[in-house]
């Protein structure tokens, strides 16, 4: 049968199965109502009791239609299949049972040749070893009726053996046909899988090439007419201004060179805009960020951006901010080397504290939401 | 003599730098061999670490390369332009001794340097801040104080300001941030980095048998 680890077909499996099993379930039902119905209708007083013939030629057709519903749907049989095909071999079993032995792989005998093409519809996108054993195991139960109601003269078992050999290497040549289709389908699915992954690592080199070009232009601005300068003499490097310049330089260099951010944000850029002003001043501003953070309401993003407002506005020279997502808070933090004062704000969820100690001032503000 | 160190990177300017701050160090660390490919370090086994650039080739991140180090037994410090929690946590599972961004300078390389060399515990704050904020379910499990701790330090950079505003001492401050470094020592993929990480805990009582 098979196996529970089964791969799901993949949609363009499913496309190009379509037209074969559209005529696997075709040959099915022209064989079940064309051959096998005219046949039942002129045999019927071989099964005992006579119902038993119509009955499984009726459950035969039932299996058919189903399945043609589910080729019309795109789908496959999936978990029912293998009790649906046990199910189909038990019918078999029964209508050959019921049948007068003498009719066994007879005309009357409905389901001889066509439960076959019934397990080729069930197993449409599955391993074939199911399929196989069924078909084996139905022809060697027939095989031990004939056997055992004493049909074993030649011309029964050469009879037998003939149709058997022929219906069922049709039904698996149909069979492997759809394996050999679904093999194909995989492949190409893989194939342009892996094109659409190279396509994507492209574009991404791209777009890491043009932003680190980006950058090279800026550290081009920022840095080289400095360099420049302090080369030809123009700039001490003794005189303080030249040194806060080279300071200024030297922390957009490294925010450049960090990549930073593992979630940009509005929140992340209305920080920035605030580091950018204090930069502006001349204070040395180092940013990280990190975790990751839910979308603040609005009046709480206010109160996190005051309160770094003012600790950057008491920056003289350095200043370090962070933004933190920790457990759904979301925490923004200044240290300075002046002394803030902090705008006292009354909003839900925010807190605010300051700590002090050698020199440093450090303001945090946090969203933490009760709930 | 001090230690010694080889540096892994493919920007001159990095390398330039990082051997003007180990030249300028007290005691001096010494900086036997430097280049943009791995087997720099592969082929220099006395050097006590390694300053490993993650980012040698434009693309993906050198996670084999890293792997490689580790198991040839390199107390690898990771000083790298990829500022995201993921890429610092991995390298920590892989087995480096600690990783910087390389917005981080002297102030936090030397130290981890001379850490790794005695296989003790270094998180920068950047790092601290990583683990604060991680909720991967794999992950160690921290306690709300050190969670606190180490998003402070995260915030701060100040061992002094952690301490101050929890009312511990620095001491204790080092020593929860040093606890969380050993919780994920002890966890993923062993290594020999790795253990020699606890095992150097123990020694010093950073950490008790009970704690593992």
């Amino acid at each position: 049968m098979s196996g529970p680890a089964e791969e799901a077909p993949c949609d363009l499996e499913v496309r190009l199965l379509r037209g074969l099993r559209i005529a696997q379930t075709v040959i099915t039902l022209v064989i079940l109502v064309g051959l096998g119905l005219p046949n039942l209708l002129a045999g019927a007083s071989a099964f005992h009791p006579a119902w038993a013939g119509p009955l499984g030629w009726g459950l035969f057709v039932l299996v058919a239609a189903v399945d043609a519903v589910l080729v019309a749907r795109h789908r496959f049989w999936g978990r029912a299949r293998v009790p649906v095909a046990l199910g189909v071999l038990a019918l078999a079993v029964l209508t050959a049972l019921a049948l007068d032995p003498a009719q066994v792989a007879g005309p009357p005998h409905v389901g001889y040749g066509v439960v076959g093409w019934i397990w080729v519809l069930l197993f449409a996108g599955a391993r074939l070893r199911g399929l196989v054993v069924l078909i084996a195991v139905h022809l060697l139960f027939l095989l031990g009726l004939l056997v055992a109601s004493g049909r074993t003269d030649r011309i029964t078992l050469v009879a037998f053996a003939v149709t058997a050999v022929g219906v069922t290497s049709f039904q698996l040549a149909v069979a492997l046909a759809g394996s050999a289709l679904r093999r194909v389908a995989r492949q190409a699915a893989e194939a342009a899988e892996s094109e659409a992954r190279a396509r994507t690592a492209e574009e991404v080199a791209r777009t890491v090439h043009a932003d680190r070009e980006a950058r090279y232009a800026e550290l081009r601005a920022v840095a080289l007419p400095l360099l420049q300068g302090i080369g030809d003499g123009t700039l001490a490097p003794a005189d303080p201004e030249v040194q806060q310049a080279a300071a200024r330089a030297a922390a957009r260099l490294r925010r450049m060179f960090a990549e930073e951010g593992d979630a940009g944000d509005a929140l992340a850029g209305e920080l920035a805009a605030l580091i950018d002003i204090a930069e502006r001043r001349g204070v040395v501003v180092r940013y990280s960020e990190r975790g990751r953070r839910p979308v603040l309401p609005p009046d709480a993003a206010g109160a996190l951006l005051a309160s770094a407002e003012a600790a950057l506005h008491a920056a003289r020279a350095a200043a370090r901010v962070t933004l933190a997502g920790v457990g759904g808070a979301v925490v923004v933090g200044v240290v300075t080397d002046g002394a803030a004062r902090v705008p006292v704000q009354d909003v839900a969820d925010v807190g605010t504290s300051t700590v002090e100690a050698g020199g440093a001032t450090w303001v945090e503000a946090r969203w933490a939401p009760r709930s | 003599m001090g230690p010694s160190i080889v540096i892994v990177d493919d920007h001159p300017a990095i390398v330039a730098g990082v051997r003007a701050w180990c030249a300028r160090a007290e005691p001096e660390i010494r900086v036997l061999a430097s280049g943009p490919r791995t087997e720099v370090a592969l082929d220099e086994p006395a050097a006590d670490a390694v300053v490993f650039d993650l980012q040698l080739t434009p693309g993906a991140p050198a996670f084999g390369d890293l792997t490689r180090l580790v198991d040839a037994g390199r107390r690898v410090v990771v000083y790298s332009q990829h500022a995201d929690s993921d890429t610092a946590l991995r390298c920590l599972e892989l087995g480096a001794a600690t990783y910087l961004t390389k917005a981080e300078g002297p102030e936090h390389l030397i130290p981890a340097l001379r850490a790794a060399v005695q296989d003790r515990p270094y998180t920068p704050p950047v790092l601290g801040g990583a683990m604060a904020a991680d909720p991967g379910p794999d992950r160690p499990v921290l306690s709300e104080r050190e969670r606190e701790v180490l998003l402070a330090w995260f915030e701060s950079d100040s061992k002094q300001l952690v301490a101050e505003r929890f009312h511990l001492s620095v001491k204790t401050v080092d020593t929860y941030i040093g606890r969380v470094r050993i919780k994920y020592a002890d966890a993923g993929r062993p290594a020999t980095t790795k253990a020699a990480l606890v095992a150097r805990a123990l020694q010093d009582g950073l950490i008790d048998l009970a704690g593992l």
